[in-house]
């Protein structure tokens, strides 16, 4: 193969994914979105799909699907994404701020020390119809760290199938339910800080 | 202590863990019983009970939306993207 070749090769690759990047990409970015809830990392997860869709275009068979094909790529990324989260110094800061959080909700009895009034009391409106609740709740979600988020998503997505999440996260069943413990907590905390004073 | 009381005697932390657990339908028949005995007598339980059924809600409703909402990349994020491949 001449030098020429090689750079007719990859011209076309890059002309290629480019054009898979305006007709899929919103549809990825989308999808990505709604399994991260984080349009930052969204956009890097779409970003890391062409990048690997560029690098083995050459294992793209002509005639298949494309789209069916960044799919592919892109649920793997989204899995690397929540399984990243897996190493020693992020395990560790999690449970940090797990324990942290259970600390400032509990007495050493396991009792309730930080006694929150209750979201439902004192409010007519119905919550779930008001989009600034929401608004917020959406932003408390995005600022869980990573595997909690991927729990709370992962619970609806797999309507409370704790294997299929446990399988997604690489996480045991006693993990998964401490995890979406503390991100209610975090999540209430965190609607009670910035929503009720509003 | 009757038997009654001995089944009541959780934490409330212990109680919001059953919470959890139970929220993945994964309690068996004592867990069910210790955390209804608990959050029956205690009120701060039954108020957090309360919230976590509504914030399970408003995450439900958030991503039934976004399940269905088209986002759009703007020219500038696929810029971006596409910095990489140059
Ligand atoms: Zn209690």
């Amino acid at each position: 193969m001449s030098k020429s070749d090689i750079t007719n090769n990859s011209l076309d690759a890059n002309t290629v994914v480019s054009k898979w990047l305006d007709t899929y990409g919103d549809d990825m970015f989308s999808w990505a979105y709604y399994k991260t809830s984080s349009k930052e990392t969204a956009e890097d997860l779409v970003q890391d799909t062409m990048v690997s869709a560029f690098k083995s275009f050459d294992k793209f068979r002509e005639g298949s699907n494309p789209k069916t094909w960044l799919y592919t790529i892109l649920n793997n990324k989204i899995i690397d994404y929540y399984r990243a989260s897996n190493t020693q110094k992020s395990v560790n800061q999690t449970t940090l701020q797990g324990n942290k959080l259970e600390d400032d909700n509990y007495d050493a009895n396991g009792m309730w020390s930080n006694v929150q009034e209750s979201l439902w009391s004192n409010t007519e409106e119905h919550l779930l119809d008001n989009p600034s609740f929401l608004k917020v709740l959406g932003s408390c979600i995005e600022h869980l760290p990573e595997k909690w988020r991927g729990v709370v998503i992962g619970k609806y997505i797999h309507h409370k199938k704790g294997a299929q999440i446990c399988k997604e996260l690489d996480i045991t069943p006693s993990n998964l339910w401490q995890m979406a413990h503390r991100a209610k907590l975090q999540l209430r905390t965190c609607l009670n800080q910035n929503w009720k004073d509003k | 202590m009757n038997f009654l009381m001995k089944m009541a005697m959780i934490s409330c932390k212990q109680a919001a863990l059953l919470g959890s657990k139970g929220s993945f339908n994964a309690l068996n028949f004592i867990e069910r019983i210790k955390l209804k005995m608990h959050v029956k007598i205690c009120t701060t339980c039954q108020d957090y009970a309360e919230d976590s059924k509504l914030i399970d809600e408003a995450i439900e409703k958030i991503l039934q939306q976004r399940e269905k909402q088209q986002l759009s990349l703007t020219d500038e994020q696929k810029a971006r993207i596409l910095e990489v491949l140059k």
